[in-house]
């Protein structure tokens, strides 16, 4: 018993269940043909969090051993100036639509939610970690740490919309009757970030294209217009 | 690989020296990563040691998000107390924002096509 107790608080089993969830989630995910439902971050996301439960493990002490992994989110945010210069010809013939269409959905995401969660009697602390919600996760995880929210709520706001997004996106654009892969593209990137990317792509190269792009620009826009609201809104 | 990693280190460091310093409302690494890009934009191409190391690092970034994410364990009273809120503002921002992406990207688009 000693032994078990011994295998379940060791540091290292922190990065096996933490890469070991993933990998599992990925397997899974692709065995019951790629469901969006079955998002394998946000089902690692689980397994980590029913893992920390279970052994009464504080987040705090998980986070130092599984550290390793963390760290690597600043370089992985660098890492997105690459697809961003891969696309830069599509991104320059667009450009004026694009960027204004990003501007103006970075200001409806944060805001809208900002102002929903207010209405529904939501304080501060929730009301600041929702504001980042559409940037992909190190952008969000950035834009929180400078507003001084909760980037732990931020990233759970962050997936919340992507998991939404992702699954209503097709209803929503037959509705409307967006037909244009662009057009789809771009929202899914805009507003899921990387689970919206994952998702246009499923459609086809050309959404996929966009939907990275649309994340890219959502992500750095947003990390210069959100702390800038922040200081207006509470100044 | 090695050398792209220390670009990557590099460029993260320059970016949050500039954003602190100048006390820029722009995260370090979203700062890393337009001085990274501008680099790119000057030099032309994507150096291999880069793209082999930054590749590596954006085909496994669903991974680097779990130990941020399994932070929601401190929250589950909270999330249990305010799911109402939660769902509301999620989803309606949600819908809103992807609505009026593909909307008014294609309203611009293809007015400024009509125009040429």
């Amino acid at each position: 018993m000693m032994f078990l107790h011994d295998i379940l608080y060791h540091p290292a089993t922190a990065m096996i269940v933490t890469i070991g969830s993933f990998l599992a989630a990925q397997w899974f995910q692709k065995k019951m043909g790629g469901h969006p439902l079955l998002n394998p971050v946000v089902m690692a996301i689980f397994m980590v969090v029913i893992y920390l439960i279970a052994t009464g493990i504080p987040y705090a002490d998980y986070l130092q051993n599984v550290n390793l992994i963390h760290a690597l989110l600043g370089p992985a945010t660098v890492a997105l100036a690459i697809p961003l210069y891969h696309q830069f010809e599509t991104i320059k013939r667009s450009a004026p639509a694009l960027l204004c269409t990003v501007i103006a959905c970075s200001i409806i995401a944060a805001g809208v939610a900002y102002y929903l969660a207010g209405m529904m009697g939501a304080g501060d602390d929730i009301r600041l970690a929702i504001m980042p919600k559409s940037t992909t996760t190190p952008i969000a995880i950035g834009i929180a740490e400078k507003i001084n929210a909760d980037t732990s709520l931020a990233v759970f706001f962050l997936f919340t919309t992507g998991i939404i997004g992702t699954l209503i996106a097709t209803t929503l654009f037959k509705l409307v009757r967006i037909k244009d892969d662009k057009a789809i593209g771009l929202a899914l990137g805009v507003t899921c970030h990387g689970l919206g990317v994952a998702r246009a792509l499923q459609h086809s190269e050309k959404a996929g294209a966009f939907a990275a792009l649309g994340m890219s620009l959502m992500g750095i826009i947003s990390g210069i217009l959100i702390p800038v609201a922040v200081i207006i809104l509470y100044t | 690989m090695l050398r792209g990693i220390l670009l990557l280190f590099l460029c993260l460091l320059g970016g949050d020296i500039l954003a602190e310093g100048l006390h820029l409302p722009v995260p370090g690494p979203v700062m890393g990563m337009i001085i990274m890009f501008a680099g790119l934009l000057i030099r032309g191409n994507v150096p291999d040691d880069l793209e082999v190391a930054g590749g590596g690092l954006l085909k496994y970034i669903g991974l680097l998000f779990v130990p941020a994410g399994a932070g929601i364990s401190m929250y589950i009273g909270l999330i249990a107390a305010e799911w109402d809120v939660i769902l509301v503002a999620s989803v309606g921002s949600t819908v809103l924002t992807l609505l009026s992406c593909a909307l008014l990207f294609t309203w611009l688009y293809n007015d400024a096509e009509d125009k040429k």
